[in-house]
């Protein structure tokens, strides 16, 4: 499809004629994105990483901006989807009658509120940036598991929301104080405190009245199927140790002069239940920054820059249920009280830190540790990585589906459709220190070979299946009609009010819905008609 | 010391996987005492799905690991190898010997079906033994 002229014109007008684009060039590149092979896959379409072609990418700066181009999609007939930084196939179109909404123009750190810890920021100002100021502050913010380089905004309204430090510094849905939302049909509603007629603040993510947070985000995100986010509060945590950095070397051969307070405790635990018996003790004592259950290969890959160095980290790789700590401390006392409880757990339960002793962890590796840890080292060995499962409940439960998903992977890895993991690749990390915990299990794999991208399309598949069979909650990516409507029956049909709530809040379906749920009786079709 | 070197300029391929792992050994004590005074032994290492087998060379508390081209058959025998122990199997094998992974009764079920082949067995079980001392 193209677009039409007259509403080039319209949008053009909106925007300024700079910020408009609907070339080839510029539309394809928007249709790619990583792991869309697997989605097209999984949904019996060709394994390529392109989506839907949009009509257009517009890059909007203000709300109102936003604001006038969600009403000439109702106008036209069109649909958008909203992308802050644009990781990942959920911000591709699923259809070809779809304008991108490129907020990378939104890129203003709006508020830092030192003494209420708090912060203001637009779609497209990363987690880096924000962490950069607040540490001359002295505070930090919770770092998506994607990584630094991804937006808070997105998290936090729009996707999942656990990340490395999730023990210390929570879930971005939990840390949500406010939101300014363009609704699909073009209005401006604000949560929280930041709604209030009088006084408005950043205080409170809930209310005036009863909170909406649930219908803004559910546990996974709407994923732009429900408006564009334009403003967020986020709360704010004490930066874990001391801020002064000192980096030196040439990427990824950084080196970095650790901060004095920090101890990296890498313990292998040999057995499951033995992992859940030391992390439950760690989260219950509060002094863990960083708690993941990990495999031999995923310890292996975070102390890694590259394949050589990864290799060479046999002595992680020969660990059999590995988890791993990162103690730091704001003061000496704080350090040496954490570091004490830490030595009597590991001593109480038979453990051993290998960190310092068998294997020392690169300078650099405490650095990543304060902002993105694994979630980059996934890509070392192939060059591709792609999580299933996602589940949030208890340590038992997480660390139970790690055990079931073994056979479950070991069948596509015999048929060498994706890496040797010995079928135990996981991350599994807790929330505030034990209030719940989260699972997603990785997997490597070649996007550039067919028959491996339909190893891990059939493998994701058949662990979707195996957490609504076997109870172990919704998976990160039950999204789209087929699947919601597949998982709905099985979880108090929960699909049901899904569809309500998108048919309230968006009848014609403007908000792309591919990754969310059509409204009832939607006139533009979505993806995933095929499961 | 940081474990992230760049510029590796060890062999490549299969021998430089198995280099990358068991060279760590060179900086450890326990291992250069067990093996300073032993007898020195060559095991050679034959990933059958990859071009290159590795020669494991312990000699003076020391280990080396050298590229060997796997064909012709005849680059692997004894007299041109120079090898004491030899073991041929599937670069998957040779990971879950070296990760730990395969329990006695597993690798003789392996040999048994001929997944592994293995000449001088008592050698070539020193490469597990040898691997055993990362971890010490």
């Amino acid at each position: 499809m193209v677009l039409d002229k007259d509403i080039h014109a319209e949008l053009a007008a909106i925007v300024g004629l700079a910020n408009i684009d609907d070339s080839d060039a510029m539309t394809d590149v928007y249709a790619y994105n990583w792991c869309m092979e697997v989605v097209n896959q999984m949904e019996g379409k060709d394994p390529v990483p392109y989506s839907p072609r949009p009509l257009a990418v517009v890059l909007p700066s203000t709300t109102d901006e936003v604001v006038g181009i969600v009403k000439a999609c109702n106008a036209h007939g069109l649909t958008f989807k909203a992308q802050s930084t644009g990781l990942g196939p959920w911000n591709n179109p699923s259809t070809d009658n779809c304008i991108i909404l490129d907020l990378r123009r939104m890129n203003k750190i709006v508020l830092i509120d030192e003494q209420n810890m708090l912060a203001v920021v637009e779609p497209y100002v990363s987690g880096a940036q924000l962490q950069i100021e607040l540490m001359k502050l002295d505070l930090n913010c919770h770092m998506p598991g994607a990584g630094p380089q991804v937006s808070p905004l997105a998290s936090a309204t729009s996707m999942s929301g656990p990340g490395f430090t999730s023990p210390s510094t929570g879930h971005s849905s939990r840390n949500v104080l406010g939101v300014e939302w363009v609704l699909p049909d073009g209005q401006v509603l604000k949560l929280g405190a930041a709604g209030l007629e009088h006084e408005p603040g950043w205080y409170s993510g809930d209310g005036p009245g009863p909170s909406l947070r649930g219908i803004m985000r559910g546990l996974h995100g709407a994923k732009s199927g429900l408006g564009v986010f334009t403003k967020v509060g986020i709360k704010l945590f004490p930066f874990p140790c001391k801020v002064n950095w000192k980096v030196t070397g040439l990427s990824p051969h950084y080196q970095f002069e650790k901060p004095e307070l920090m101890k990296w405790y890498i313990v292998d635990c040999k057995t499951y239940k033995s992992a859940e018996a030391f992390v439950q003790r760690v989260e219950e004592h509060e002094i863990s920054f960083i708690c993941s259950v990990l495999s031999n290969f995923g310890v292996s890959a975070i102390f890694a820059s590259s394949i050589e160095s990864l290799l060479g980290n046999a002595v992680l790789a020969m660990t059999k249920v590995p988890v791993v700590v990162l103690v730091a401390g704001r003061t000496r006392r704080e350090f040496e009280y954490k570091t004490k409880v830490m030595q009597c757990i590991i001593e109480e339960d038979g453990l051993e830190n290998m960190a310092g002793t068998k294997f020392e962890p690169p300078s650099i590796s405490y650095a990543e540790a304060l902002r993105s840890n694994l979630g980059l080292h996934g890509f070392i060995a192939t060059g591709a990585f792609q999580s299933s499962h996602g589940i949030i409940d208890t340590l038992g439960v997480c660390l139970n589906a790690t055990k079931k998903n073994i056979p479950v992977k070991m069948k596509y890895i015999n048929n060498e459709q994706v890496a040797n993991d010995f079928g135990e690749a996981v991350w599994s990390t807790s929330f505030e220190h034990g209030h719940m915990h989260h699972a997603e299990m990785l997997t490597l794999y070649d996007q550039t070979n067919p028959e491996c991208v339909k190893g891990i399309a059939d493998y994701f598949n058949d662990c979707n299946a195996m957490d609504l069979v076997q109870h172990l909650g919704i998976p990160f990516f039950i999204d789209g009609d087929a699947r919601h409507d597949w998982y709905g029956p099985q979880c108090s049909n929960y699909n049901t009010w899904l569809r309500k709530i998108k048919t309230a809040l968006d009848p014609a379906c403007t908000a792309d819905a591919g990754f969310y749920i059509s409204p009832e009786k939607a006139s533009n079709t979505t993806r995933n008609e095929k499961v | 010391m940081d474990n992230n070197t760049s510029g590796y300029s060890g062999p490549r391929g299969f021998a430089g996987v198995i280099a990358q792992q068991i060279e760590p050994l060179n900086s450890s004590l326990a291992f250069k005492k067990a093996y300073e005074n032993a007898k020195p032994v060559r095991i050679l290492l034959n990933a059958t799905n990859t071009d290159h087998a590795a020669l494991l060379i312990v000699e003076n508390g020391k280990v080396q690991v050298k590229g060997i081209e796997n064909k012709p058959a005849s680059n692997l025998s004894r007299k041109s190898a120079g090898w004491d122990g030899f073991i041929s199997c599937s670069t998957r094998t040779f990971l879950e010997i070296a990760l730990g992974r395969l329990s006695m009764l597993k690798m003789l079920l392996k040999l048994l079906n001929g997944d592994i082949k293995v000449h001088a067995i008592l050698k070539v079980l020193q490469f597990k033994k040898i691997m055993e001392y990362l971890g010490k």
